[in-house]
């Protein structure tokens, strides 16, 4: 009951932090970061419902993310549509692909999957690259910002309310997703596929239908950074970009979403720290992977359940 | 025309096939890929242009150092990023050498900064013309060399303790273990080997591809080509499909398009894990229940 109570005053207090950073930021660059934030959020969230619950690790979660933005771009652009039907025909567009290419390759095992998922992100910055109707190695330009009625909201304060309730919407439903039945088979797939089938249970089905879910997750996020950035290059989708929304993942928790926000937040600010050493940012970075990943197997959600730190948190009073 | 391309894409071909036999023994001792293996042949390469080049070291005494480097580059990568590892899942190992592919193209990028190195031909300009075909001979070379590395190969794996040992703990590691091999002593064997394969690899890819902090990237791509082709165990599937990918570079290159000819090494992944996942010469491995 106190227990209960607590947890919906820190809710509360959750809430009303988050609905007025924009009013506590003046710095542009730095709404623009959070702004960022929320979208690596959603890539991550939406990679969990695959690779974190089922352990198929997608390379090319950044593929979907640039079919969302170019389908919203080119929606918006060609077609004159409004950001709000944009941004969930973009999401089903990441889907509709995703599924079609989690047809074939989720039979396979582990490490097939990774480089099919590779292969595929590959051929898809080519495609973005080279096609005419993406706009070639220049990109997509002037990509309209959503507006209602009147208002246009072209910065990044306003922005991020729309992230915010994005979010808020598609975090709500992953939670009801990994409560579900589905989310119970997913987890239950990294255990034991065969056990899974014996109890009848269509593997390949669900595992599909995950993949869908999660480049949903990706193509939204797509929408999101095409309308916000206005502009879009095929550099930005690229295997990097993908393996540090892994990375993010697993920094986190891998199969937990609240270890999913925790790794995007962590690796969007951490960058920023370590800007004083340009030069050597991206061999830290990449050294920084492999400790973190030797020394914190379960994350940094897994820390929390360290002996010490869970008397150190049950002290503060907040579990 | 047709005979150059033919021995342009064989020596491509082996260089491919050489990267990708790393990537295989490392996959049949250890049940891992290392995406990294593309960013140590790009090392060999960069060694070879600071051995040779810069510090004026004998061709030959550069590379038997730099195979001994690599090979040691390889054991340590073995010790600090796969044995910690080792319990984790392996997905989380595959993201860790991506972090170590990171690492190395930044180390580069800082040692020998952003710029393509070109690396002279040992040969000089020399060209080996037969009637109207030109040759390079560098190609013929990596040809013959690749050849040299298998028959010492087969020698190695089939006459020697230490080759049985590794085919054993390759077969079942947990009985190779009871028999009283000391497998961690054999993954390092593995490793080692695998870096010497890498390390010949860059040094005869160093003159006839120009390298960049990010061609290891490349590499690794086109090595993952071949070891799907080569269903990440077959030795004699990773020499084929080498020279499979090889041979398609170059004549797609010139028959078809040399923009896309990058393209063609996913496409073959794509086709590989569509209609045979098991590989080239797939015997289907069943999955352990």
């Amino acid at each position: 009951m106190l227990n209960s109570e607590r947890n919906r005053v820190l809710t509360i207090i959750i809430a009303v932090i988050l609905i007025i950073i924009p009013l506590l930021i003046k710095s542009n660059y730095y709404i623009r970061l959070i702004n960022l934030c929320g979208i690596y959020l959603l890539l991550t969230v939406g990679l969990n419902i695959i690779t974190g619950y089922t352990g198929n690790p997608n390379m090319a979660q950044t593929a979907f993310w640039g079919i969302g933005a170019y389908a919203s771009g080119l929606l918006s652009i060609k077609l004159g549509l409004p950001f709000w039907l944009s941004l969930p025909l973009s999401g089903l567009v990441a889907a509709m692909i995703g599924v079609l290419v989690g047809i074939p390759t989720l039979k396979l095992k582990v490490f097939h999957f990774a480089i099919g998922t590779i292969a595929f992100g590959q051929i898809i910055q080519l495609f973005f690259k080279n096609l005419e109707i993406t706009g070639g190695p220049a990109g997509l330009k002037s990509i309209p910002t959503p507006k209602i009625g009147n208002y246009v909201f072209d910065s990044d304060f306003s922005y991020y309310y729309i992230i915010l309730f994005v979010i808020f919407i598609l975090i709500s439903l992953a939670y009801r997703l990994e409560h579900s039945k589905y989310g119970r088979a997913l987890k239950a797939i990294k255990e034991s596929e065969l056990a899974l089938q014996m109890l009848g249970i269509n593997v390949s089905y669900i595992k599909v239908l995950a993949f869908g879910v999660s480049t949903f997750y990706a193509g939204i996020a797509g929408s999101l950074y095409a309308h916000l950035f206005t502009y879009i290059s095929p550099d930005t989708f690229s295997f990097f970009e993908a393996v540090k929304v892994l990375t993010m993942l697993y920094i986190g928790q891998a199969g937990s979403i609240s270890g999913a926000i925790i790794g995007s937040i962590v690796l969007t600010i951490l960058p920023e720290a370590l800007r004083f050493s340009k030069v050597y940012y991206m061999a830290i970075y990449g050294i920084g992977i492999v400790i973190i990943f030797a020394y914190l197997p379960n994350g940094l959600i897994g820390l929390t359940r360290h002996p010490k730190i869970r008397k150190y948190i049950k002290n503060l009073g907040l579990r | 025309m047709v005979i150059q391309l033919l021995v342009n894409g064989l020596g491509m071909g082996c260089i491919y096939g050489l990267v990708a036999l790393g990537l295989v023994f490392i996959w049949k001792g250890v049940r891992i890929v290392n995406f990294a293996q593309g960013d140590f042949a790009i090392l060999a390469g960069y060694l070879l242009a600071s051995f040779y080049i810069e510090w004026q070291i004998p061709y030959v005494i550069s590379i038997f150092i730099i195979c001994i480097i690599l090979a040691l580059v390889s054991v340590i990568f073995e010790r600090l990023v796969y044995r910690p590892l080792k319990n984790v899942s392996s997905v989380t190992i595959a993201v860790c050498t991506v972090g170590v592919s990171i690492f190395l193209q930044n180390i580069f990028q800082i040692i020998w900064g952003g710029m393509f190195i070109p690396i002279p031909s040992i040969f000089g300009s020399y060209l080996i013309m037969v009637g109207d075909i030109v040759i390079r001979p560098e190609y013929p070379l990596i040809i013959v060399v690749t050849l040299f590395v298998i028959i010492f190969q087969q020698y190695f794996l089939y006459n020697t303790v230490q080759g049985k040992a590794m085919r054993a703990v390759e077969a079942d590691r947990d009985v190779a273990s009871l028999m009283g091999i000391d497998t961690a002593k054999v993954v390092s064997t593995t490793f080692a080997y695998s870096g010497v394969l890498t390390a010949l690899a860059g040094i005869m890819l160093a003159p006839i591809f120009f390298l960049s902090t990010a061609s290891g990237s490349l590499i690794r791509l086109k090595a993952l080509a071949v070891l799907v082709m080569a269903g990440f165990a077959s030795v004699p599937g990773a020499v084929v499909g080498g020279i499979i990918l090889g041979l398609s570079e170059v004549f797609g290159a010139s028959y078809i398009s040399s923009e896309y000819k990058e393209a063609i090494s996913f496409g073959i992944i794509i086709i590989i894990l569509l209609f045979r996942p098991s590989g080239l010469f797939g015997s289907t491995v069943k999955k352990k229940v």
